[in-house]
């Protein structure tokens, strides 16, 4: 069920490890426009 | 995967899609390679990020109701569940907008394992976080 948000929370910023190894912070997909973050079941 | 057919309506309107997965960066690596998956992945093993933006897990009862199996055969025939499960089979998925400022604007948490935003409704509240609505 999806619905906007309008509580204004914030997503602390956070060091994730993408698919190739490479880390980085979770701000660096947000900072440039919108981020559309898509939590998966699983792989498969 | 639908976003993925979509890739060119999140780009035009300057949204970046970005996957997170219950394997490793390994187990990542092969699903976007296997499935030519062109966002980046996000590997989260320890379901780090599941838990602060409190994903639901399905129950025994959500898995075994007759619904359940026929949006699952449904899921499959639009191109989702495909190949064998990697991760935690009960994790249910979830899709967040996030704006510029990295205020949550927009969270759909899936009530089964074949629940999915549609993603001319993802377009349509990026519109509005862009349009300062």
């Amino acid at each position: 069920m999806g619905s906007a948000v309008d509580d204004a929370t914030k997503v602390r910023d956070r060091e994730v490890v993408l698919w190739d190894n490479t880390v980085t912070h979770l701000s660096r997909f947000w900072k440039d426009g919108p981020l559309v973050l898509v939590f998966l079941r699983h792989f498969g | 995967m639908q976003l993925r057919r979509r890739e060119d309506d999140f780009q035009q309107l300057g949204a970046r899609v970005v996957l997170v997965g219950l394997g490793t960066p390994e187990d990542a690596a092969a699903f976007k390679d296997r499935f030519d998956i062109p966002f980046p992945i996000i590997a989260d093993p320890e379901k780090v990020l599941y838990k602060v933006f409190h994903l639901k897990q399905a129950t025994a009862t959500t898995f075994l109701s007759p619904g359940m199996a026929v949006k699952g055969v449904s899921a499959m025939l639009r191109g989702y569940g495909i190949g064998m499960p990697t991760g935690d089979v009960r994790q249910l998925p979830g899709v967040f907008i996030i704006d510029a400022e990295g205020v949550v604007r927009y969270r759909y948490l899936a009530e089964g394992p074949a629940d999915h935003p549609d993603p001319d409704v993802l377009l349509e509240e990026i519109q509005a976080v862009l349009g300062g609505g």
